[in-house]
């Protein structure tokens, strides 16, 4: 390890670059597969994933993970920092929570789990994660969420109401040992749409250093939420390249959505990169 | 080119404030790590003011949360004063209060 870091500072001029380069286009293959991996199939909603990293790679996560019980596991998280420190991170949660979905019965269980697994590494490298489960029942039309120090999703009805979840707090991964993360269910209606996202679009910015902020994220999705899923996910999207206008972005994009459908269900999900 | 964050420090016998003014993000953070690493041994009690806080992430509060487990290793006191409601909500939503409460109560 320490031999390899030396040969790097002793290539000629240039070669380590486009050794770091072409090592880091590899790394970013991989997160944008693993973040693109399998979408299950659901009845009556539609669920819709999209990460943007600020840099090559970055250090937000999504995830879906179906369950025997017919429900889904949705996971949606923010490492702290960036770039390839932060997507290292990003792939050991990846891997705290694929195995913790497994054995465990719901999200305050799979984050306990995820925070035991993980929190003595984090601690050691002084960085912390922020995460939201939550459990889609399709049959039953309930929602059952914890959080780990994340922003609750916004719930849009109809092109008035945007729903206030109620509260459940919980610390970040990584904050303390053995803490437990309490649950909390909604039910809800048919066209509803359910946001989760990082604070990477609220916190957009445009060159004049303005932020994109919650207001405007609301206001497009009342504006736009009894569209579908696909086209809900573009109208966020093109306002906040509107608004950021190509000015460079300090933290990763990431949105999870979740539509509830009184038809047939659909998955879509993927990735794109800003290059 | 002005450094995103000014730290601007006082001692006042053991208790040490740390003053931030600007930007404590990934890209300015060194000079707020460089005071906590420096810090004098007999200091007891260290008060970060956020009066002139501009902005903050996560490699900030990264930064704020590593300070508070280093105050319960080496036993000395945080705390985090003029706060605005935004960073207030920020901290709390995270878990920074409950993370302080909890490593006092002995949680570690």
């Amino acid at each position: 390890m320490f031999r390899r870091d030396f040969l790097y500072d002793f290539m000629p001029d240039g070669t380590m670059d486009k050794t770091l380069e072409r090592e880091i286009k590899l790394a970013r293959n991989i997160q944008m597969k693993l973040l693109n991996g399998k979408k299950p199939e659901l009845e009556k909603s539609e669920v819709s994933g999209i990460s943007i990293p600020a840099r090559l790679i970055g250090g937000d996560y999504y995830d879906f993970y179906p369950l025997s019980n017919g429900k889904l596991r949705i996971i949606i998280g923010d490492v702290m920092g960036k770039g390839i420190p932060a997507a290292m991170l990003m792939i050991l949660t990846r891997g705290a929570f694929r195995s913790a979905a497994e054995s465990t019965h719901g999200p305050g269980d799979t984050l306990t789990a995820m925070n035991k697994a993980i929190y003595q590494d984090l601690r050691v490298l002084g960085s912390f994660v922020t995460l939201l489960c939550a459990d889609w029942d399709p049959e039953k039309k309930t929602l059952t969420y914890a959080s780990a120090g994340h922003y609750l999703p916004i719930i849009a009805r109809g092109s008035q109401n945007l729903l206030e979840l109620p509260k459940v707090k919980g610390v970040m991964l990584g904050g303390l040992p053995n803490t437990e993360y309490m649950e909390s269910t909604v039910t809800l209606n048919d066209e509803d749409l359910v946001f989760f996202y990082t604070d990477g679009i609220i916190e957009a910015q445009n060159a004049g250093g303005e932020m994109y902020r919650i207001d405007r994220l609301n206001e497009v999705l009342l504006r736009n939420n009894t569209l579908d899923i696909n086209e809900i996910e573009n109208a966020i999207n093109d306002s906040i390249s509107k608004f950021t206008n190509n000015a460079p972005q300090k933290d990763d994009i990431t949105m999870v959505l979740l539509k509830v459908n009184k038809g047939s269900t659909n998955i879509t999900s993927y990735n794109s990169p800003m290059l | 080119m002005e450094p995103l964050i000014n730290v601007v420090k006082k001692i006042d016998g053991d208790r040490c404030t740390l003053a931030l003014d600007g930007v404590l993000d990934y890209s300015s953070m060194d000079p707020f790590i460089e005071e906590i690493r420096s810090l004098e041994k007999w200091i007891n009690n260290v008060i970060v003011d956020f009066s002139g806080l501009q902005f903050i992430d996560s490699t900030g509060i990264g930064a704020i949360i590593n300070l508070v487990h280093e105050a319960n290793t080496n036993d000395f006191e945080v705390e985090l004063v003029g706060i605005n409601e935004e960073v207030q909500m920020l901290f709390d939503t995270i878990g920074v209060f409950k993370i302080m409460e909890s490593l006092k109560k002995g949680g570690n």
